[in-house]
């Protein structure tokens, strides 16, 4: 029996370089009568999800999975996204400008994104929790927070890290309710979304999303 | 082949999201020093490259649409004119994989005009993800990108699972009659990994063990 107040908690992405109209087809088909909270698709992908998911939230990746791209090129992509109506964006910051501790650098991006969102759309921002020590998460998610950016996706995939209980009890004590956390990476079974949920996470990323809202057994 | 030759085939790569300014810094040097055909990085880091490989023989890979290559064209040009415009030499674009799957080898084939449109002088490389695709798959990817007249089809990202030398013979065996090259990426470490790629085909290497490998070549 499919749990409908837990599907309403979930944001699916299917993104994998392999991912093809096909695939997308599929995956609408599979969602027919199923109330996610989002669809998150490749820049590709937008008008086509946005034709056959009709009425749902349908987001993009701006500089996801990696933070690599220019802000001229990050800021075409939210033009693209707002033009298109999407809901909202994962956006990935400069984790090198982070990690080499050059806080201007990685605010003068934030701001630019922020201003050119102007709340027209949700920025989720991936702090990247599995690369980075406790303390660093604390410093990038108060630079998200005072820059206006008030929710993050944990993790981005491409094996770069995975989202632990601790992560989130972390982040959840320091920020509480002022910044909204959606985890990803490594989130597999429903026991293990239910343990984000009780400890206050918001929403959860999973490819494994049938087999935790119940539409597949559990392996 | 001698050190100065497969320095002069090497692409040396830094593709980690948090690397540091510093490690940038290095990879420069080392190309400037030892003659790397170029440095293969992030489009943001392109500006930064080009200061200090000014005057050098070294030139710079911008990784274009990366990882997961499903843009549209629009985004694929404005990508590529943005890391020209910042001192991109070279420029390795993923192909829109989803639509190999699906078999639209028109929209490949636009993707393939346009991207070598917009890089006259400059040089073009192609990139397959070849892990995820059969031979047939493989084949027709290297027909389409070689008569659209880019120089190099290249095997991966180097995120995902390292090509094998009989890949690279098969792309090469398909393009060898053409002006398109081979650029064999990912899991290329050793001397030994070198030269069985080059065996195969290969004319560039991408990898992020170039100066390991220029230091125990023997020829």
């Amino acid at each position: 029996m499919i749990d409908s107040e837990l599907a309403g908690k979930m944001v699916l992405a299917p993104l994998t370089t392999e991912t093809s109209e096909a695939d997308i087809r599929t995956f609408a088909n599979d969602l027919e009568g199923i109330n996610v909270y989002s669809i998150i698709v490749d820049e590709y992908y937008i008008q086509l999800a946005k034709e056959i998911l009709p009425g749902r939230r349908i987001g993009t990746i701006v500089s996801y999975p990696l933070g690599s791209l220019t802000t001229e090129v990050n800021k075409k992509l939210i033009r693209k996204a707002l033009d298109y109506g999407c809901s909202e964006i994962d956006y990935s910051p400069k984790f090198n400008h982070f990690k080499s501790k050059k806080y201007d650098l990685l605010k003068n991006e934030l701001e630019e994104v922020v201003e050119l969102v102007d709340n027209k759309l949700d920025i989720v921002a991936v702090p990247q929790v599995g690369q980075m020590t406790m303390a660093e998460i604390e410093k990038i998610c108060s630079l998200f927070l005072n820059m206006g950016i008030n929710i993050i996706k944990t993790n981005s995939g491409l094996n770069q890290g995975i989202t632990e209980i601790e992560h989130v009890q972390f982040i959840k004590r320091i920020f509480g309710d002022s910044l909204e956390v959606e985890v990803s990476g490594g989130v597999r079974t429903r026991e293990q979304a239910m343990a984000f949920f009780e400890i206050g996470a918001d929403r959860i990323h999973s490819s494994t999303w049938k087999q935790i809202i119940g539409i597949d057994k559990e392996d | 082949m001698t050190k100065k030759d497969i320095a002069r085939i090497v692409d040396q790569t830094q593709l980690k999201p948090d690397v540091s300014m510093d490690s940038i810094e290095s990879i420069c040097l080392e190309a400037r020093l030892y003659d790397f055909a170029t440095v293969a990085i992030y489009p943001c880091h392109v500006p930064f490259a080009r200061k200090l490989l000014e005057g050098s023989n070294s030139g710079i890979t911008a990784a274009i649409a990366f990882p997961y290559g499903a843009w549209s064209l629009e985004m694929k040009e404005f990508e590529i004119k943005d890391a020209i415009k910042n001192g991109a030499t070279d420029l390795d674009f993923v192909i829109n994989v989803g639509a190999l799957k699906d078999k639209k080898y028109d929209v490949l084939k636009n993707e393939a005009d346009m991207c070598r449109k917009v890089t006259r002088g400059k040089i073009l490389k192609s990139i397959f993800e070849v892990c995820l695709l059969n031979e047939d798959e493989i084949i027709k990817a290297c027909e389409i990108y070689a008569q659209a007249g880019v120089d190099f089809v290249k095997t991966s990202t180097g995120f995902l699972e390292p090509p094998s030398p009989d890949v690279v013979k098969i792309m090469h065996e398909v393009v060898k009659k053409t002006g398109t090259q081979v650029k064999a990426a990912g899991g290329i470490k050793t001397a030994g990994d070198a030269k069985e790629m080059i065996a195969a085909g290969a004319t560039r290497l991408g990898t992020s063990s170039g100066l390991e490998i220029y230091n125990s070549w023997v020829g």
